[in-house]
Parts: C-alpha cells; sequence; structure tokens
C-alpha cells in the first residue's frame, strides 16, 4: 500500500511562463490592498478575467478549435499557483476553466462545446455549479431537483444551493434527476447545461460569515430547456459528476486559501521575530513545500492521463488542515487586537481570514467525505 | 527508473524479506548485529549505490540509490545500511578509500570524542568529522562506550585512541544533513509499514460481531494514517531528490519536520487503532513505531529543522515568500 505520488520533470517552458505571469500579476496587482488579496479564488473581476483570457491562460490545455491553447497540465499548474499565492481576482473564470469547461471537452455535444468553451476561455463566459441542494449536500445523490422530458427538451423544477457565482455566471452545469426518484440514488440522474437567462430562473444571494455574496440559492419553476442542453449520456450524470469532483479537488486552490495572511504574518513579524515565530514559520513552510510537491504530482497524473482521484483527495485533506491551521498559528504569534491601527493590515487580513476558513472542509467535499473516499481506496469500504 | 536501480530495488527487498525477518529486527534492538545478513547486504552490493561508477558504484540517480534506505526503514532498519551508504558517498567525494565492511560516521569535538553514533560499535570502518576535515578510521584507532537509542539500536560514544589517520581531506558534506536524510527515508519506510499492519489488523480484528474497519471512526482514522505516511513518502522524494544540489538544505529541512510531525499523528493512530496488543513487547508493532520517535529526534528534531528552515524564509521577507519557496523545486530524475 505506497501511495506513491511521481515527481514532475524539469519544465523550462513552465518556468519562463512563470515570469510572464508575475510580471502580469505584478502590473495587474499594483496598489491591491492585502484584504483584497486575501479573497484568494473568490474574489470576482470580470475585467480581470477577460485580461487573462487575452493572455491565453483560461482553457489552456483545451484544444484550439473550441478557444484553448494546447498547453500541458504543468504549464496551467503554474499558472493556476501563481495567481492564488498572489491573490489575484480569479472567481470569474475560475469554476469554468476548472471544472466546467474540462466536462464539457469530455461529455458535452459538439455544439455545445463549439458555443460555450471559446467564451469561457475569453475569459467571457462564466460558470456555476448546479450540485449541492437544501436536503442534498453531501448525500449527493439524494438531489430532488428534477428535469422531466417533454416535447423537444425538458422541464426544470426544484431548488440548488451554495450555488457560488450565479449571480454573475452565464452557465449553470445542472446535476438533475431525468428518471425515477431519490430512492433510486445514483441511477436516472443527468447534466444539463442551463443558459441562466432562462425565464423561470430565480437567483437569491446568501451572505456569507464574513458578510459576502458568494453563494446563491438557484430556484427553478417550470423553466424549459432544449434537448440540446443535455450534456453526455442520459442517466449517466452521477458517473459525469465524479469525474466533474476529481478536477475540483485536484488544484493548488486547495491548500493555497490563507496564503495573503502567512504572508501578512510575515511582514508583521518584521526582523528580529521570537524562536517560537521562526519554528511555527518554518514549520508551515515545510508543510507547504510537501503540500505543493504532491499537488504538482497530481498536475502531473493528470497530464499524462492516469487516475489522480485518490491522491487529489489526500492533497485536498491535507491541504485544509493547512490552510485552517494558518490562523490558529498567526494570532498567537502576533500579540495584537483586531483593531489594533499599528497593525492593520495583519488584523484585518486575520479577521477576514478566521471568518472563511471554516469553508475549507466543507467545499468541493466535506473531510469526512473526502476521508471516506480515502478508506474507499484503502479497500476499506 | 534506470533497470539498475529496478534490479537493485528489488534485491534488497527479496534479501529483507527473506534473510532480516523480524528475528533480525530484535536483535537490532538489543544492540546486535546479524553478520550473515549484512553479508548478504555487501554481496548484494547495496553499500556503494550512492556512489558513480568512476567512484566503484553503478552510477544510478541519488534518489533511487536513496530508495534502499526507505526499503530498510520499512523492514525496520536492522542494519546500519543508511550509514555505511553514506560513508561510502562522504569517503567517496573526499577521494579516500571506501569502507571496509560495516561503516558509520562520527563528528569529533576537539576532545576527540564523538557522542550518539549509530553502529560505531560493529563499524570496521568510521568516517570521522573533525572541523571541516574529514578521516578515515578504522575500528581499532577507536575506543566505543556501547550506548542506545531511543528504540534500542545501537547509538555510541566513540574517543580516538590513535589519530595516526589513514588520509584526510576537507568533508565534502554536512553530517547533520546527511544524517537527517537517512532518518527521513527510514521514517517514509517506516511508517508506510505501520500504515500496513494498521490496516491489516483493523481488517482481522473482530468487535461487535465485524472486523473494526468496517466502523466508520476507525476508516477515518486510517484514511488519516495513510494521508500522513504518503505525506512522509512524499517528503523523502523532496529531500532525497533535492540532495546533492543547491536546494538540499531546505528540501531536508522541510522533509525533515513534515515526516516527524507525520510520524506523531501516524503511530499514535496506529496504537490507537491496535489498542491494549499493540502495546505489548510481544507484538511487532513497536518495532517500527518506536524507531520513528526515535528518528524523529535523531540528526535535528522538528523544532530544530524548522528554525533552520523558517530562517531562511524570514529572512528573505514577506514579499519574496512565494518566489522563494517556489525556488525550492525538484524535479523527476528522468522525464
Amino acid at each position: 500500500m505506497r501511495l506513491k505520488f511521481p515527481p514532475a520533470p524539469q519544465s523550462n517552458a513552465a518556468e519562463e511562463l512563470r515570469a510572464e505571469v508575475r510580471a502580469f500579476l505584478a502590473e495587474e496587482l499594483a496598489g491591491v490592498s492585502a484584504l483584497i488579496k486575501a479573497r484568494s479564488w473568490n474574489g470576482f473581476d470580470a475585467a480581470f478575467s477577460r485580461k487573462v483570457g487575452e493572455r491565453g491562460w483560461i482553457g489552456m490545455t483545451w484544444p484550439k478549435r473550441y478557444g484553448g491553447h494546447e498547453r500541458r497540465n504543468s504549464e496551467r499548474y503554474v499558472v493556476l499557483e501563481e495567481m492564488l499565492s498572489a491573490g489575484a481576482p480569479v472567481a470569474a473564470h475560475w469554476i469554468a476553466d476548472r471544472q466546467s469547461g474540462p466536462l464539457l471537452l469530455k461529455f458535452g455535444t459538439e455544439e455545445q462545446k463549439q458555443t460555450v468553451l471559446p467564451r469561457i476561455a475569453a475569459g467571457e463566459g462564466f460558470a456555476c455549479i448546479g450540485m449541492s441542494e437544501p436536503d442534498a449536500g453531501s448525500d449527493l445523490a439524494s438531489i430532488r431537483t428534477r428535469a422531466e422530458l417533454i416535447d423537444g427538451g425538458f422541464r426544470i423544477n426544484g431548488t440548488k444551493l451554495w450555488t457560488t457565482l450565479a449571480h454573475h455566471a452565464h452557465y449553470m452545469v445542472l446535476f438533475c434527476r431525468t428518471s425515477g426518484t431519490p430512492a433510486d440514488r445514483h441511477n436516472g440522474t443527468s447534466q444539463l447545461l442551463i443558459d441562466l437567462s432562462a425565464p423561470g430562473i430565480t437567483i437569491r444571494p446568501i451572505v456569507d460569515l464574513a458578510g459576502e455574496h458568494h453563494f446563491n440559492e438557484v430556484h427553478f419553476e417550470d423553466v424549459q430547456v432544449p434537448d440540446t442542453a443535455l450534456i453526455g449520456t442520459m442517466g449517466q450524470g452521477w458517473h459525469q459528476v465524479m469525474s466533474e469532483l476529481a478536477y475540483e479537488r485536484s488544484g493548488p486552490e486547495r491548500y493555497l486559501s490563507s496564503m495573503a495572511l502567512l504572508v501578512e504574518l510575515i511582514r508583521a513579524l518584521g526582523s528580529s521575530p521570537a524562536r517560537e515565530a521562526r519554528i511555527a514559520i518554518g514549520r508551515l513552510s515545510a508543510h507547504l513545500l510537501v503540500l505543493r510537491h504532491m499537488s504538482r504530482s497530481v498536475a502531473w497524473m493528470l497530464e499524462k492521463g492516469e487516475d489522480a482521484a485518490l491522491h487529489a483527495t489526500i492533497v485536498k485533506d491535507l491541504g485544509a488542515l493547512f490552510e485552517q491551521e494558518i490562523p490558529d498559528v498567526a494570532r498567537r504569534l502576533v500579540s495584537a487586537e483586531p483593531d489594533d491601527p499599528a497593525t492593520q493590515s495583519f488584523c484585518t487580513v486575520l479577521a477576514y481570514t478566521v471568518a472563511n476558513v471554516p469553508a475549507f472542509s466543507l467545499r468541493g467535499g466535506t473531510r469526512e467525505i473526502l476521508r471516506g473516499i480515502i478508506a474507499r481506496g484503502l479497500g476499506l469500504r | 527508473m534506470s533497470d539498475t536501480s529496478e534490479l537493485l530495488t528489488a534485491s534488497a527487498t527479496r534479501l529483507f524479506e527473506t534473510r532480516l525477518t523480524e528475528e533480525a529486527v530484535r536483535a537490532s534492538r538489543r544492540g546486535d548485529f546479524t553478520a550473515d545478513g549484512w553479508a548478504a547486504v555487501e554481496d548484494a552490493g547495496l553499500p556503494l549505490a550512492l556512489l558513480s561508477e568512476g567512484e566503484g558504484g553503478y552510477g544510478i540517480a541519488m534518489a533511487e540509490a536513496l530508495d534502499l534506505v526507505r526499503i530498510s526503514g520499512y523492514f525496520g532498519s536492522p542494519l546500519p545500511l543508511a550509514e555505511t551508504m553514506l560513508a561510502n558517498l562522504f569517503l567517496a567525494r573526499a577521494g579516500l578509500p571506501l569502507a571496509e565492511g560495516p561503516a558509520t560516521i562520527a563528528s569529533f569535538d576537539c576532545a576527540g570524542k564523538a557522542q550518539q553514533v549509530p553502529w560505531a560499535r560493529h563499524a570496521q570502518t568510521i568516517v570521522g568529522i573533525r572541523e571541516g576535515t574529514i578521516v578515515r578510521l578504522s575500528a581499532d584507532q577507536l575506543s566505543v562506550r556501547p550506548d542506545f537509542s531511543a528504540c534500542g539500536l545501537p547509538r555510541d560514544a566513540v574517543f580516538l585512541v590513535h589519530s595516526d589517520a589513514e588520509a584526510t581531506a576537507p568533508s565534502p558534506m554536512d553530517v547533520r544533513e546527511a544524517g537527517a536524510l537517512a532518518r527521513i527515508l527510514e521514517m517514509a519506510g517506516a511508517l508506510r509499514r505501520v500504515a500496513e499492519l494498521t490496516l491489516a489488523y483493523a481488517n482481522e480484528r473482530v468487535q461487535f460481531g465485524r472486523p473494526i474497519a468496517k466502523q466508520q471512526a476507525i476508516q477515518q482514522q486510517l484514511a488519516t494514517l495513510a494521508s500522513q505516511a504518503a505525506a512522509a513518502d512524499a517528503a523523502a522524494d523532496f529531500a532525497a531528490l533535492a540532495f546533492g544540489g543547491g536546494h538540499a538544505s531546505s528540501a531536508i529541512a522541510a522533509a525533515k519536520s513534515r515526516a516527524g510531525e507525520a510520524v506523531g499523528i501516524g503511530a499514535a493512530i496506529a496504537h490507537q487503532v491496535h489498542g491494549a496488543i499493540g502495546f505489548t513487547e510481544e507484538h511487532r508493532l513497536h518495532l517500527y513505531t518506536r524507531a520513528l520517535w526515535a528518528w524523529r529526534d535523531e540528526f535535528g528534531n522538528e523544532a530544530y529543522w524548522e528554525t533552520q528552515l523558517g530562517d531562511t524564509v524570514l529572512s528573505a521577507g514577506a514579499d519574496a515568500f512565494w518566489p522563494h519557496l517556489t525556488g525550492i523545486q525538484v524535479h523527476a530524475t528522468e522525464a
């Protein structure tokens, strides 16, 4: 039972690209506050995403005929980690680039690929994920949203919840039931590509712990979509959604969410930090180096076309522990109250990160679900 | 992995499985040396694995040769294989004759005393490091006062009795770093073994009418153990691939810290899942967990290496933090 994380090979192209991305970000993010950077991949800026699209950094690995750039996954990884570590506002294109686009590429119709993928790659088409529901969180198979077959298409009724970015997105990849009942579990589910401007869709904001609006409740009432909205095969929704989740769990965003705080912590510690601070920063750096090594390995496995789902799950579980621990470590090293003007930048980022970390082991699969997946990988379930 | 590396790791695995069984591991924890096992190790050429062809080795990539140390750890490290491999590397890089028989490395103070020297009492050749100089010593030039590591392995005090050393040269590398690297790899191997033993036990042990591995609470623990073992293994790769390069110090520091932390979490879960039987001398679990607890402290514990790494990171400063860390990057030995 050796879970080997194969090291990625050297890539000069990737390192050249890294310098290019750093120069771009230095210019784009000049003067941006640490608090804005702390939003990590929740930061939304449509104009920024268009610029990233113009650079050719969205849909990087997709075929050119769909607006992609046919670059290697290891190069894409460099763009992702540089964007995240710098605190760039990537939210607008993030979900589409990470999972909706690759899902369409794998299962979508030719028409879907030709109309949607080029818009995504240009940084102009944004997507959201229609998986969770009020009564279907970790137990995703119990979804109730239903797409009824009607003449020439589907009629959809139901409610999706925790839908990040629905209020800005153009598309939703909807996971719904097309036959049977929730008791049928994995059978009878399908995925549909929804144009969110369709009549009958109501999007209501949900404000999070930090006072921000990322989440939404998306209600479908007799929404009619054409049969061309079907992604992949009718009834194969569960299988497809699992493949989508593998994309969702594999990236560097699963351990870099608290980077802005770590950087501000180092700044706040100043030039002569105490021994406990030197130890703590060394420990967090060690975690970061090893997580990054593992995460790059996952990217390399995906580039080779290998199944990296179990490896990605392990990195996400370890990554969430790391991301969540950073505020706890930080607040013990810097003696400051959140409203102390002398350490304002550190304190505002700390307060913001504290309010965000509970989500890190919920989104993209809860800690307990992830460990259940790992246990299954060990043959225990 | 090259064909030579594969042959070497395959023959090492077979050798440990057949010649260095639990009996040899238990003997090593009393300070004893399994001489016929060592003869087999030498016959297989394992002590020369880190050397280039010109130095008398096989010219395989350093990181691949270091897999032998991981294998040794997996089997409980009943012999000074890591120590002898590294001793030969030090000697070869210093242009000195290679070791005869089992060997180890000792850092001497100005009074000619070295402490906590692994396997010294059984070593025929001792690589001595003193004030940045390397000297090749044989057993008759030393007196050894036996002592034991926290898990019962030989870890002795050594005194220089004859200073008419065979040859001296500048020391080619840092003893603490090399020692830490060996323990990182051994920890990765032994923690994997602990995870396997624990998984097997959880599948066998029946309580409440079914194997405890069927309990969700146990499954979550086993998942954590497997993840920590994977992290220690990846940390070991990271350090092994960096060894000999410009970022070796930082990579070894990071890996010793991360693997040491994984050991703490992983060994605790292993004992929790094993219950009372795992707390006995009779059960073999402690052959690995006690070694892990010893190795995480040897050649610098987590706090030591975290301070080293923390200082380099902090001196780079907040805005250089990410560029600094991404600079500490390793690659596969072949594409």
